[in-house]
């Protein structure tokens, strides 16, 4: 047998969390309950938290006595048009109002009115989905993740940053550890673990700002562990400034802002008379796309409207990132944000696909759990503040189970030889002649961001970019070589992100009708009788296969009897695709 | 994008590079200016430079860095006073780094020491009298500048001096027992119960084929008294070479010259090192005046989180080490921009900077375009 300290770095622990988020903070705080030795491993610096350490800090909540977990449930039904996992939704909003408690008392401050009630605000004109704000306005993230972080430090968990995990270690169907590299000197890690979650997050395409970091891990690793994932054919498309990123939009329209065509109309007035832009981005880019094939574009945030209280009230302050950009844009580049006319463009920014699991996060493989992002939760339609929601209400429950698992087993022993194998096969790529991997994302973000293929989805674009993406994978993928520690971590991200990119067009190919954040131009009608059901797609020796999963409708406690997208209306543009 | 590191405002503490989510930025810590802790280290140990290899994980190259310095980095780091803390610019924050304590772990961590083997590249032989700290000292420079080295010892046990601080329970046998091992794994000969060094006759030395001879007594019975110097304690050296009166026969440490220090006698175990090679090569017998040395002039220290110096009882563990080492603030070292093309425009690295050195450009990298404006 070969012996493992010969190949690496070994490190032993209970319960090993992938990804340093708050999903796998509040992992750690609660496995902890149950064992010893936790250990949170992050390929970005030790502690930083993630992705919501850059958010505002509000989340989604059903806060007693104004609120309740039923009328939460119905509204996201008919949001998702149906394409609701009800049971899993129902223990993440039941779970919500504890998560608030507990941040409070770990030192986190949510905004209060003068009673000192909590600050929720309504959400995309849905009737009662509320969203919660912390403190400071639009800048909680941080503080969040210091609370968590600090808690897991009093409690003991391992923290190690800028290690890459590539891969699940198995014994038969039970998780026994997993491998990574440091990405920084190139060490191969080897760990030992009694479970394994997966809390590594979505699988981004890496355009700037906080949705940079998750690329594609989730479903790779996910995948190759044998795991089921679903939901592929929802990507999140979101509007943006063109240039430059602005975070709190969600507070920008309703104090005044105008998002404009060239001709100075609120565009979407005319595709959804009843919500205007108070809705949803992904219907907002998709009148964006229509426009902009009518030749309406480009399109403009116009914030001259806004009442100076209003700019006051939400203008960036203090030293955090935000007062920067926004004092260097309006001092040294001249574009003041609540004076010009300043350009916003959509653009596709993750795969909402996640890994299946049962409402616990445990997996079909025993030992090994997912949390969070990694999971699959919506059909991308997206309510300001859920994120924070699910991955913290996931996250401690997915942590207390794997706790709970970790401590009625023994450590599995790990194969010396597949270890091997591994660890070869990831380092044979470094130091050669090759194609550095920034240029096959270039080449995979190329593939999938047009219009015609990222929201305004048909048969014939979708065809076009799937051949494309194939030859990327044979032809280019294989050729790609890292020439440090650092690149390495690089590939390996890319190959998680051309795989997630082929899945979108395949789901996307497969699903001939319109739901929620999935439009195809070719089939704009929705198919409750087709289509009412998840695609998943599973490892099947050399080939990923899609397959439909019917959504349990008969089960669930809300019916569906009206949907999100009833509320628009958007005209037959196929005919002018063919001249993109 | 991250547009520039002003190097003129960069004072090197690495905030930038720990915090970057992208992994963006480096350090390079190899800069000219010396941080004070080297300005004032007798042996010029680069603490920041050893310091960075240990916070970067790497572990060996921590080691083979700090052994370019230091013969026997477990035992000074328990017995050298460390001067090095007194001057550490993190006084000013809060409390020194613990170099002493990152010493002992990183000499006497099991870290593989393959890197020790020197190629032998020159043909003489050299022959050391004494295996006290100065003797050990100058067998380790001259072994791995690449000459057939042996010691001579006239006791039973190796160590000289070093015994002492054992039997009076400063230092475990064993830490001393590993670098003697160690030595020896680069290829040095220890002889003891030697007689040479009763009946010393320099010629005898010579029909040895030993092509120089370095006296490492440490005190000068039993020498030859044309070599004594004025008190009778010391030899009569070259102030610069320090060459005794014999053409060819060297002294170094205590013998040489009133030290008060190990670190000291280490530094002048090194200096008759490079005296002895530059006699063999017949290069310039008097070795130059010490260059100047270029010292860094802003060191970190406001925007800097305090945090408390670790020194458990036991010396440090593998999770404090990282954590102390994390604490230096490598003075005068300079951050980079590494990875433009992974920049994030996240401004963390802007944000948290404490000598405002760091400039983030509003604009992201250009996209391919979702939306075909026509």
């Amino acid at each position: 047998m070969t012996n493992l300290e010969n190949l690496g770095q070994v490190a032993e622990c209970d319960v090993l969390i992938i990804g340093g988020g708050v999903t796998g903070l509040w992992c750690a705080i609660k496995a902890k309950e149950h064992v010893d030795r936790v250990m949170i491993v992050d390929k970005g610096p030790r502690d930083w938290g993630g992705q919501a350490s850059r958010s505002g800090g509000a989340m989604v909540a059903v806060v007693p006595p104004n609120d309740s977990v039923e009328a939460f449930l119905e509204d996201f039904t008919y949001y998702y048009d149906g394409l609701c996992d009800q049971e899993l939704m129902e223990v993440i909003l039941k779970g919500s109002y504890d998560i608030i408690k507990e941040l409070q008392k770990l030192g986190y401050r949510f905004i209060t009115d003068d009673q000192g009630n909590l600050k929720g605000v309504p959400q995309r004109a849905l009737d009662h989905v509320k969203c919660y704000i912390g403190a400071p306005f639009g800048m909680g993230g941080k503080n969040m993740v210091a609370c968590l972080v600090e808690e897991c430090e009093r409690l003991g968990v391992e923290r190690l940053g800028r290690i890459m995990v590539t891969d699940i270690l198995k014994q038969g169907d039970r998780a026994a550890g997993a491998v990574g590299f440091h990405t920084i000197n190139g060490q191969f890690y080897i760990f030992k673990a009694r479970s394994v979650i997966l809390a590594l997050g979505h699988s981004g395409f890496k355009i700037s700002y906080h949705h940079n970091t998750c690329a594609g891990g989730s479903i790779d690793i996910g995948l190759r562990a044998g795991l089921e994932v679903s939901n592929l054919e929802f990507n999140r498309v979101w509007i943006m400034p063109r240039h430059f990123q602005w975070e709190g939009q969600t507070y920008l329209l309703p104090l005044g802002a105008k998002l404009i065509n060239a001709k100075g109309e609120v565009f979407m007035d005319k595709y959804s008379p009843i919500f205007g832009t108070n809705t949803d981005p992904h219907f907002v880019s998709r009148a964006m796309a229509i426009e902009a094939l009518l030749k309406n574009g480009p399109f403009y945030m116009d914030c001259s409207g806004m009442a100076p209280d209003s700019v006051e009230m939400v203008s960036p302050k203090g030293d955090e990132w935000m007062a920067l950009n926004y004092h260097r844009l309006k001092d040294e580049l001249g574009m003041d944000f609540f004076r010009d006319r300043l350009e916003w463009m959509a653009h596709q920014r993750w795969s909402v696909g996640g890994v299946e699991a049962d409402a616990k996060g445990q997996t079909k493989i025993r030992g090994l759990f997912a949390s969070g992002r990694a999971r699959t939760t919506d059909p991308t339609v997206y309510s300001g503040g859920f994120s924070l929601c699910l991955c913290q209400v996931l996250g401690s429950i997915t942590g207390r189970c794997a706790g709970e698992f970790a401590k009625s087993q023994e450590q599995l022993p790990l194969d010396g030889s597949e270890i091997k194998a591994l660890k070869s096969h990831l380092y044979d790529s470094v130091g050669k002649k090759g194609i550095p991997p920034s240029e096959v994302l270039n080449e995979v973000r190329k593939t999938i961001f047009y219009q015609d293929v990222a929201i305004l989805k048909n048969e014939s674009s979708l065809l076009k970019a799937l051949s494309r993406m194939e030859e990327i994978r044979t032809e280019i993928v294989p050729r790609m070589t890292a020439r440090d520690p650092h690149y390495l971590m690089k590939m390996v991200e890319v190959e998680g992100i051309a795989l997630v990119a082929e899945l979108f067009l395949r789901a996307s190919l497969m699903r001939k009708e319109s739901r929620a954040g999935h439009f195809r131009a070719d089939y704009p009608e929705r198919d409750n009788d087709n289509w009412l059901c998840w695609i998943i797609a599973y490892q099947d020796g050399d080939e990923i296969k899609l397959d439909k999963k019917p959504i349990p409708i008969e089960r669930y406690p809300i019916k569906l009897t009206r949907y999100y997208s009833d509320n628009f209306a958007f005209p037959r543009v196929d005919h002018l695709l063919f001249h993109l | 994008m991250i547009q520039q590191i002003d190097p003129q405002k960069c004072t090197g503490c690495g905030i930038c590079v720990r915090v970057c989510p992208l992994d963006t930025l480096r350090l390079d810590p190899f800069q000219e200016p010396y941080p004070p802790c080297r300005q004032r280290c007798p042996a010029d140990v680069d603490v920041r430079g050893f310091l960075f290899y240990f916070k970067q994980g790497m572990l060996e190259e921590a080691y083979a860095f700090l052994r370019e310095f230091l013969p026997f980095p477990a035992i000074t780091g328990l017995l050298c006073h460390h001067p090095c803390e007194k001057v550490c610019a993190r006084n000013a924050v809060d409390q020194a780094i613990n170099i002493h304590g990152m010493e002992y772990y990183i000499g006497t961590s099991s870290v593989s020491r393959r890197f020790q083997s020197h190629p032998l590249v020159h043909p003489e032989k050299i022959a050391v009298i004494g295996s006290g700290p100065a003797g050990l000292s100058t067998a380790y420079f001259m072994r791995k500048m690449g000459y057939t080295v042996t010691v001579f010892e006239s006791n039973d046990n190796f160590g000289g001096s070093l015994l002492k601080e054992v039997s009076e329970k400063r230092m475990p046998l064993d830490v001393l027992s590993a670098e003697l091992t160690s030595l020896k794994e680069m290829g040095i000969s220890l002889i003891n119960r030697s007689k040479l060094f009763d009946v010393m006759k320099f010629d005898d030395l010579r029909d040895l084929r030993y092509s120089a001879i370095c006296l490492a007594t440490g005190f000068a019975t039993g020498l030859p008294e044309q070599m004594a110097a004025d008190d009778k304690s010391t030899i009569s050296v070259d102030p610069v070479t320090l060459e005794t009166k014999i053409e060819g026969v060297f002294a170094c440490g205590g013998l040489a010259g009133r030290l008060s220090s190990l670190v000291e006698v280490i530094a002048s175990a090194k200096r008759v090192a490079v005296s002895i090679h530059r006699f063999l090569r017949k290069e310039a017998r008097r070795a130059e005046k010490e260059p100047d040395i270029k010292k860094v002039t802003r060191t970190p220290r406001d925007g800097i989180k305090r945090k408390p110096r670790l020194e458990p009882d036991g010396g440090l563990n593998d999770r404090s080490a990282e954590q102390e080492a994390d604490r230096c603030m490598s003075c005068g070292s300079l951050a980079y921009i590494a990875h433009p093309e992974d920049c994030m425009t996240c401004f963390e690295c802007e944000v948290k900077c404490p000598s405002k050195a760091i400039k983030v450009h509003p604009f992201k990298e250009t996209l391919p375009m979702t939306l075909a404006i026509k």
